[in-house]
């Protein structure tokens, strides 16, 4: 019920007006014209904690250590009683003694006696602290989904501009820029799943999956959980590893394969992964083949994204990658 | 300008850092960094003074605001490179009345804002 109904039904004689009020979860307290608390129902004594011989007979203003003693609130009562005005949902913030910082929405009307015309105010409460504590997370959330969207659509766009275009059809332009695209899908929906306990082993898995079995052959290591920061420059640098091996190297023959290892160690008391891919049987390496891209993302990815060292070598058997990162 | 200047980037998305770096160096500008976080952009300006520096504001959860207060005591003129809204920087003093170009950025208009803030720089000091 909410007060407009409330107010038409106390002013009718028919109705047990007592009952009603005290049915009402929500504080309610009849005013004189003066702000003094004529009588208050049993929400109004419960949600605030106070005792009906400590608020009956007592200005408002001056009830629960003055909390509703504001300027503003002061004034707009003030104005209901000449005016007939209301006030609708006015907001206080406040510590309130025994139930702490809530916020309050206070809704207040003229009532007229029918009896001798005498004038009270009925004020309403309603807690809305939670709503707006709701209404505040909601807020935070959302700046940070359109914080990671706009971070999102940077690094698509970053992608894009830097895959090669030089001497290239426009399939094998849009074929690298996907392969790449969905090493950053992955490592995206690995940075927002639940923490598996194993990361590592799992964005090998991905970034090896479209590898006949057996080509690509892991030496599992510890299972490791990555840092967010961790995921997509290990992505990227799988991928190009594995691009690599199938346009140029070990996988580009059917009797070439690669190996994949990992261990942790300890150096100066810090962990740190060791990676390591190894390819063999593949073509004779001539001269390094990888696009200028492929191989600023290996040195930006290891270097700046990982903190570590990357180590790419052209041995007469295969091409041999070792990753030295800080675990931390 | 007869040298080429230095540009530090501080930007944590590996790509997008890429992507300045190569955007910079392109446009004739030498890059200190990318440096992914707050302490890795400090480390470099302990051993190198940039002429200006491009910052995102958010790197990995922590904000880019110590290293704008160092640049500012170093008198080293800097522009953003964020998806925040200028109702979300304006909490911080030293971001609030930097130039953002936003995210992601049109080439055009970084390089315009960081030529700007290269020359304001210049006359201030001659």
């Amino acid at each position: 019920m909410n007060l407009e109904d409330l107010y038409r039904l106390l002013r009718s004689a028919h109705v047990q007006a007592q009952g009603i009020i005290d049915t009402l979860e929500e504080p309610l307290l009849v005013l004189d014209n003066a702000g003094c608390v004529i009588n208050g129902n049993r929400g109004f004594f419960e949600t605030f904690r106070v005792g009906r011989d400590d608020t009956v007979g007592r200005s408002l203003f001056e009830i629960g250590d003055g909390q509703w003693n504001i300027a503003e609130l002061r004034r707009l009562l003030g104005d209901i009683v000449p005016k007939s005005a209301a006030i609708i949902g006015y907001e206080v913030q406040a510590d309130f003694p025994a139930i702490g910082p809530r916020t309050m929405l206070v809704t207040a009307r003229r009532l007229v006696h029918p009896d001798n015309n005498s004038t009270s105010v009925l004020v309403l409460f309603e807690d809305v602290t939670n709503r707006r504590r709701g209404e505040a997370d909601k807020d935070i959330l959302l700046a940070e989904t359109r914080h990671r969207m706009n971070n999102l659509l940077a690094t698509v766009r970053a992608l894009a501009t830097q895959t090669a275009v030089e001497g290239r059809s426009g399939e094998e332009y849009r074929h690298a820029f996907l392969g790449r695209f969905e090493a950053v899908i992955r490592a995206e929906n690995l940075a927002l799943d639940a923490s598996p306990e194993d990361d590592l082993s799992a964005l090998i898995q991905q970034a090896l999956g479209a590898a006949e079995p057996g080509r690509c052959r892991v030496v599992p290591g510890p299972p490791i959980r990555l840092k967010r920061s961790q995921v997509l420059p290990i992505s990227l640098i799988l991928h190009e590893l594995v691009t690599n091996a199938w346009k140029y190297g070990a996988l580009s023959r059917p009797e070439g394969v690669a190996h994949l290892t990992w261990s942790v160690e300890a150096v100066a008391g810090k962990s740190v992964l060791n990676l390591a891919w190894r390819e063999e049987n593949g073509p004779p390496v001539i001269s390094p083949t990888r696009s200028g891209f492929g191989s600023r993302l290996i040195k930006h990815s290891a270097e700046q994204s990982l903190g570590g060292t990357a180590e790419l070598r052209y041995e007469p058997t295969g091409l041999t990658f070792h990753l030295a990162a800080p675990m931390e | 300008m007869h040298q080429t200047s230095l540009i530090l980037v501080v930007e944590d998305e590996l790509l997008i850092a890429m992507e300045l770096d190569l955007t910079l160096q392109s446009a004739g500008y030498q890059v200190l960094g990318p440096a992914p976080s707050v302490s890795a952009a400090l480390g470099l300006l302990r051993a190198e003074r940039p002429d200006a520096a491009v910052l995102d504001v958010n790197l990995a959860g922590e904000w880019v605001t110590p290293v704008a207060e160092v640049l500012r005591a170093m008198t080293v003129p800097f522009i953003l490179a964020s998806g925040y809204r200028a109702a979300e920087l304006h909490v911080e003093p030293v971001l609030r009345d930097a130039v953002n170009v936003g995210k992601p950025s049109t080439t055009d208009l970084l390089l315009r804002e960081l030529r700007s803030v290269l020359r304001s720089s210049n006359s201030d000091q001659s």
